[in-house]
């Protein structure tokens, strides 16, 4: 099972007990070197099973939720889609903060490179051969 | 005879129950791994909005232990004004009486809205006006009252009374905390 030093450890607790909000505790968390070095040193299997393990135990354990809430923070360092779809398979659920914290990372993915305009349906034409390159599509206005 | 063995009967059966209802809680309780968790409290905003809330009702000693690390951190500046609690945070504090934990700030952002808070320029804060901390992404990650008006003396920096997540209840400098002065709003009721 994975383990955070103590140093480290008092870190995290000491934003855990301060976090009014899960999205300061997920800022603090990222912030910290402790998450970076968890995804930098263990595989996305390695800290999820980690997790499963930590989430199994019905304890009020500080020190067991924090790590939990660190690993979890670690993974979103990680490649997304491989990271969401262990995720889907892990009950979040006995954690007051982890599905917020998951879904603030989540809302970071949606690709924000798509405009729709109000009241105006594209349609696409006929691309003339000498105009059409790489992304080359002629909208019709 | 026969009716005290009806009485007895009685009680062992409410004893009974009353053992199962304990019980019952007590597991309700264990289902949260975080801290001991208790439902919330029936809140609404004053347009009839529910306030989603909840009350934590244990902090275990190695959170206390790390407390000292707060005071060293923020020796001067700060006056304590109570024991640490985990049963209300900050916006419990500003929003609920104290009464509960208020942590999503979504939630905060409806109540200003149905409560009619409107933002006050820094020049106009007064005393019993609330101060709102932005975090980096535009959630409020922190709040307090305002308890003394900014003054040029003190760089236009008010004090206010405020509660750190589940540590104490703390008199400081707006600027004297772990949240973001760098981004913050005060806000009035407009009655």
């Amino acid at each position: 099972m994975i383990e955070l030093s103590s140093a480290g450890l008092a870190r995290l607790t000491e934003a855990y007990g301060l976090a009014n909000t899960p999205e300061f505790l997920y800022r603090r968390l990222r912030r910290d070197e402790v998450t970076l070095n968890l995804a930098h040193d263990y595989s996305v299997c390695e800290i999820v099973e980690s997790l499963k393990q930590r989430l199994s135990v019905m304890s009020k354990d500080v020190i067991t939720v924090v790590t939990i809430y660190a690993l979890l923070v670690s993974l979103t360092y990680k490649d997304f889609s491989e990271v969401d779809a262990e995720l889907k398979k892990v009950d979040l659920s006995s954690l007051d903060w982890g599905h917020s914290i998951w879904s603030r990372h989540s809302r970071e993915q949606i690709a924000t490179h798509i405009i729709i305009l109000p009241g105006y349906t594209p349609r696409p034409i006929s691309i003339e051969p000498s105009k059409a390159g790489n992304s080359s599509l002629i909208i019709a206005r | 005879m026969l009716k005290r063995c009806w009485l007895f009967g009685r009680k062992a059966l409410a004893a009974l129950v009353s053992s199962l209802l304990r019980m019952f809680r007590q597991n309700g309780k264990m289902e949260r791994l975080d801290q001991a968790v208790d439902k919330g409290l029936l809140m609404q905003t004053m347009a009839s909005s529910d306030i989603p809330n909840y009350q934590v009702k244990e902090i275990s000693q190695f959170e206390r232990n790390q407390f000292g690390a707060y005071e060293r951190k923020f020796g001067t500046g700060v006056e304590i004004r109570s024991e640490a609690t985990p049963l209300y945070n900050c916006h419990g504090l500003t929003f609920g009486s104290r009464r509960t934990g208020i942590y999503d700030p979504s939630v905060v952002e409806l109540i200003l809205k149905d409560d009619a808070y409107v933002d006050v320029p820094e020049d106009r804060v007064l005393p019993g006006d609330i101060i709102l901390y932005i975090g980096e992404d535009g959630d409020i990650e922190h709040s307090g009252i305002v308890v003394t008006t900014p003054s040029k003396d003190l760089l236009r920096i008010p004090m206010v009374v405020s509660k750190w997540g589940k540590y104490r209840e703390i008199l400081h400098l707006a600027n004297k905390c772990d949240y973001n002065f760098s981004n913050v709003r005060y806000c009035r009721m407009k009655l």
